[in-house]
């Protein structure tokens, strides 16, 4: 014990008389790493093959079958619109389970956040990730009329988006006419959307939703939201057959 | 050599069950010049494996399995090699959807990680899950200008580390981002962020003036560049006087080379970034004029200091 207090106070005693070494010479490189420059290193893969066998175990679980294939197109696409749909119901069940008059009547899912299109056949839980590698969570917000023209002229310059429970003419680029509950949009009534966290803070350019009046976080991960909402349909037997419905046209 | 062996376990068992990395060879004095090679990454957002063969942008690149080889050959060449992250490292795969933070803080221990500093995904769970996640790190995660004393995690973070590496000494202090806007609320209550000029000011005096440390290196991850005006590590650097070299992170930026700006004595600052996902990893190499004096601190140390 003595020696160690010893040598504490040798390395203080040298450590407070030293004085700086200056730098020379400085060289840098910021080196890529792929496989031309790097090997993997084997302990290390070895360290984490139980950790990947169960994930890819999970990975590999049906969720669903499509009898289609789900692309993603503008306007409107079997997936943009059946993911949104998704999303409409599911924020319908939170509304109506937490928030007593917070139901939403429509859903706005950017399509820049759906990053892969889906097979027909079997969906896994795998495929759920590619399709939304995002940790974004499900959002309600109340929004005035006025900001929904504002979220439609957007959609309009975008040529198209993921929405449900709206019905929206597109013509040049400009918005010929929207509607909710099949009724034209009134700039002054105030509306539910469900939407993402990461638009309802302005992502994707859309700012608008930062102007709402009130903001319902569920806490829900988007994600974990839709494969439950997938799999409770194929324990049932479902098989997905979502339709075009022309709820977003562009001429 | 007993006593010296003795101490060293002592020193270990100090810093609170750190390791202790890279204890030269070389016990003895040396003269001329000695080489200190820095390694960083930043964002690797929990990029274990290489992208998949079919990823249409990033096919074959990056992943710490490949990155950990990559360092391990430089271990083998260089005697003095400190391995550093600006963090972000949570997120991004799902290793961590599974496993949270665990799974990635376990690895980068794996592979003898020496600090790292925050970023706003470590937060991503909140912070009691952030609080159970670096149960599993055995490198100490530095920052200076988060006040977590009102938090559960009052005790987790250094507000500086000082390495030596065979008699050259480092001190590190680490800026993170402002949290709000970028983290839900309640995922870092109680957090205090404070203004990361004043704190770096601060930092750096005390590193290279009372700690006389011969390189400070502030790991950032405030960002390099911004259109606005929030502060980034370009916007940083000419308002400092000591910091010698600036590692960041969180704007995924792919520099080429590091990048040499002004601070406000005039003096070189080093700026660097490497992208994300370990897609590459940032290299430094230090030669120090060692001329004329004895290296008597021929060992790898670590002083932990509770900020």
């Amino acid at each position: 014990m003595y020696r160690i207090i010893y040598l504490i106070a040798i390395i203080s005693v040298l450590s407070s008389c030293k004085t700086r070494l200056n730098v020379t010479d400085f060289k840098a490189e910021n080196i890529p790493n792929y496989q031309n420059i790097s090997t993997i290193d084997s302990s290390l893969l070895n360290f984490i093959t139980p950790y990947t066998t169960e994930i890819d175990r999970e990975m590999q679980e049906v969720v669903a079958i499509s009898g289609v294939e789900l692309v993603k197109k503008k306007p409107e696409s079997l997936l943009t619109n059946y993911m949104a749909d998704i999303l409409l119901y599911e924020g319908q069940i939170y509304g109506a389970k937490h928030q007593a008059r917070s139901i939403p009547s429509i859903a706005y899912l950017n399509y820049g956040g759906l990053r892969t299109d889906l097979p027909k056949g079997k969906i896994t839980v795998g495929k759920i990730y590619e399709l939304m590698p995002f940790e974004n969570e499900m959002v309600i917000l109340r929004l005035k009329g006025s900001d929904l023209y504002a979220m439609a002229d957007m959609i309009a310059t975008k040529g198209g988006d993921g929405v449900a429970g709206m019905k929206l003419k597109i013509k040049d680029g400009q918005v010929e006419s929207f509607q909710v509950d099949n009724k034209p949009v009134s700039r002054d009534k105030e509306y539910w959307l469900v939407t993402n966290d990461y638009v309802a803070n302005g992502g994707d350019n859309m700012s608008m939703f930062l102007n709402r009046t009130m903001f319902i976080n569920t806490g829900i991960k988007l994600r974990d939201c839709f494969i439950e909402h997938l799999k409770r349909d194929y324990d049932a037997g479902k098989i997905i057959s979502p339709k075009l419905d022309g709820r977003i046209t562009n001429d | 050599m007993t006593s010296r062996r003795q101490f060293l376990k002592s020193l270990a068992a100090a810093s609170a069950g750190i390791a202790l990395y890279n204890i030269p060879k070389a016990a003895l004095a040396q003269h001329g010049i000695q080489k200190l090679t820095i390694l960083h990454t930043n964002d690797i957002h929990c990029h274990i494996d290489p992208f998949s063969p079919t990823d249409p942008t990033y096919a074959g690149r990056g992943g710490l399995a490949r990155l950990s080889g990559l360092i391990q050959q430089i271990r083998l060449q260089e005697e003095n090699v400190l391995l550093l992250d600006s963090g972000d490292m949570f997120q991004g795969t799902p290793y961590f959807n599974y496993y949270k933070g665990e799974l990635i803080l376990k690895v980068m221990s794996e592979i003898g990680y020496e600090a790292s500093t925050i970023g706003n995904h470590e937060f991503d769970n909140g912070l009691d899950a952030l609080n159970k996640a670096l149960d599993h790190t055995k490198f100490p995660f530095i920052n200076s200008n988060y006040d977590f004393s009102q938090t559960k995690l009052y005790d987790r973070f250094n507000r500086y580390v000082v390495y030596r590496k065979n008699g050259i000494k480092i001190g590190i202090y680490g800026l993170g981002v402002e949290l709000q806007g970028l983290v839900s609320d309640d995922n870092y209550e109680g957090t205090i962020y404070n203004d990361p000029v004043i704190v770096a000011r601060e930092m750096e005096t005390y590193l290279k003036q009372d700690k006389k440390c011969d390189l400070v290196i502030c790991l950032s991850h405030l960002g390099y560049q911004y259109e606005n005006d929030k502060i980034s590590d370009l916007t940083l650097a000419p308002q400092t006087k000591y910091t010698d070299l600036i590692l960041g992170g969180h704007t995924h930026t792919f520099l080429d080379k590091p990048v040499e700006v002004k601070n406000a004595d005039g003096n070189r600052v080093i700026i660097n970034q490497v992208g994300w996902g370990g897609m590459v990893l940032g290299r430094l190499d230090f030669y120090f004029d060692t001329a004329g004096k004895e290296m008597t601190l021929a060992y790898t140390e670590q002083i932990l200091n509770q900020g």
